[in-house]
């Protein structure tokens, strides 16, 4: 006897089998690309991860003193800013390294300034010195006591006050420090020069006062 | 007294002495330090001998001459003489140090020159326990006097300067400064000759 199944029951076998297999064969098609899109995805998001983590721990380090020069600190700055990572923390950070660097620059423009400022003025101790020195070579050499007045009264032009100390280094010290002869005043030296013919010629930096005199002179004896 | 005491009393005394040497210690100069006070007590006994020259010469103005007697005056201490000797008398006198500036101004002579040479030490700067250091200097001076009618007088006397050193301290626009202070004492007279 043959065993058979109504048509109507046979065909809605097949049917469903039919859409078993087209699904079965979708899902074997889908199925691994969706699976590389999420690794592709889990990919992106570890790296972001990593590059937020190196961002933060880089910007962090840019408040310390690791050995980076401020305008490398600031294009360090510039490149984690140009990442654009819209991370809350990473923005957090970007703030604090900008007050702190801009802090930085400001310290190193004043740094810079000042040290322009001495520089000058260490150019114009240097003339004023030099200077000085003319004088007392003219006052050694004058030909009469009134050459050597006249010449006096020009120097004094040059200090503050007729007061003015001035020390005589009479010798240093292996650790820099000075011994002095008894201090007197650019009035005093002045006459010495003339009395004795004889000046030092050499002498620490000028201390000049705002208007550009002396207001303290340190003589170094050979 | 007690055992304590006795303990208690010799600590003092050993502290004290300690106290001392390490005053003593503090004074001491390295010989790069000595050579340069060496040279800077030399350096005042020729400046005097410069302002002796100045305030001689009869042609140094009057107020000059009071000026650089001002700044001799300064290189002595307030109480040192200086002697003054001549062949023509055996006794020595002894000055202020004003005074004998202003007998040397008021020398009878129209030209008078006075020149110190072989200036050198003949007793080394020594610490003394007062914390000062002491030295002699030896000088020897020509002296030569003229008048416009032609007499002339002229000795070579050699002298002994006492020169002291002393660390002092000062202060100068704001800040405290260690100076050396030499200052010159008697200034004797060893022996006059022709």
């Amino acid at each position: 006897m043959i065993f058979s199944f109504p048509t109507n029951i046979a065909a809605v076998l097949r049917t469903n089998l039919m859409l078993a297999l087209v699904v079965f064969s979708v899902a074997m098609v889908v199925s691994p690309g969706c699976s590389g899109r999420k690794k592709a995805e889990q990919a992106a998001q570890e790296q972001r991860d990593k590059t937020i983590q190196d961002a933060l721990s880089s910007l962090k380090a840019l408040m310390t003193d690791n050995g980076m020069t401020v305008p490398q600190k600031r294009a360090e700055w510039n490149r984690i800013k140009n990442l654009n990572l819209n991370h809350a923390e990473v923005d957090e950070w970007l703030d604090k390294v900008d007050a702190f660097l801009k802090q930085e620059e400001q310290r190193m423009a004043e740094e810079k300034l000042e040290s322009e400022r001495l520089a000058a003025e260490k150019e114009k101790a240097k003339k004023s010195f030099q200077n000085l020195l003319t004088y007392f070579e003219r006052i050694a050499n004058a030909s009469s006591v009134d050459d050597a007045n006249r010449h006096i009264q020009e120097a004094l032009g040059l200090f503050s006050s007729a007061q003015v100390p001035v020390l005589i280094v009479i010798s240093t010290g292996a650790n820099g420090s000075k011994d002095y002869d008894r201090p007197t005043t650019i009035r005093k030296y002045l006459d010495y020069i003339k009395d004795q013919r004889k000046y030092e010629r050499q002498a620490e930096p000028l201390k000049l006062d705002e208007q550009g005199k002396i207001k303290e002179l340190e003589l170094i004896k050979q | 007294m007690s055992m304590s005491r006795y303990i208690i009393a010799l600590f003092f005394i050993m502290g004290f002495s300690a106290a001392g040497l390490g005053q003593e210690k503090s004074l001491e100069i390295t010989p790069q330090r000595k050579r340069a006070i060496d040279s800077l007590a030399l350096e005042k006994v020729r400046d005097l001998s410069r302002y002796i020259t100045l305030v001689g010469n009869k042609s140094t103005p009057f107020s000059e001459a009071q000026r650089v007697i001002d700044r001799a005056v300064e290189l002595f201490s307030d109480d040192a003489q200086i002697g003054v000797s001549s062949l023509n008398r055996r006794e020595i006198r002894y000055f202020t140090v004003r005074r004998y500036f202003d007998h040397l101004m008021a020398l009878n002579y129209d030209q008078v020159t006075v020149e110190w040479y072989n200036i050198q030490y003949v007793s080394d700067l020594e610490l003394q326990p007062d914390g000062r250091y002491v030295g002699v200097i030896t000088i020897f001076q020509k002296f030569t006097g003229k008048t416009n009618e032609g007499l002339k007088y002229e000795d070579t006397t050699k002298k002994d300067i006492t020169i002291y050193v002393e660390k002092k301290q000062t202060q100068i626009g704001g800040r405290l400064v260690d100076y050396w202070d030499v200052w010159l004492g008697d200034v004797r007279v060893a022996h006059t000759s022709k």
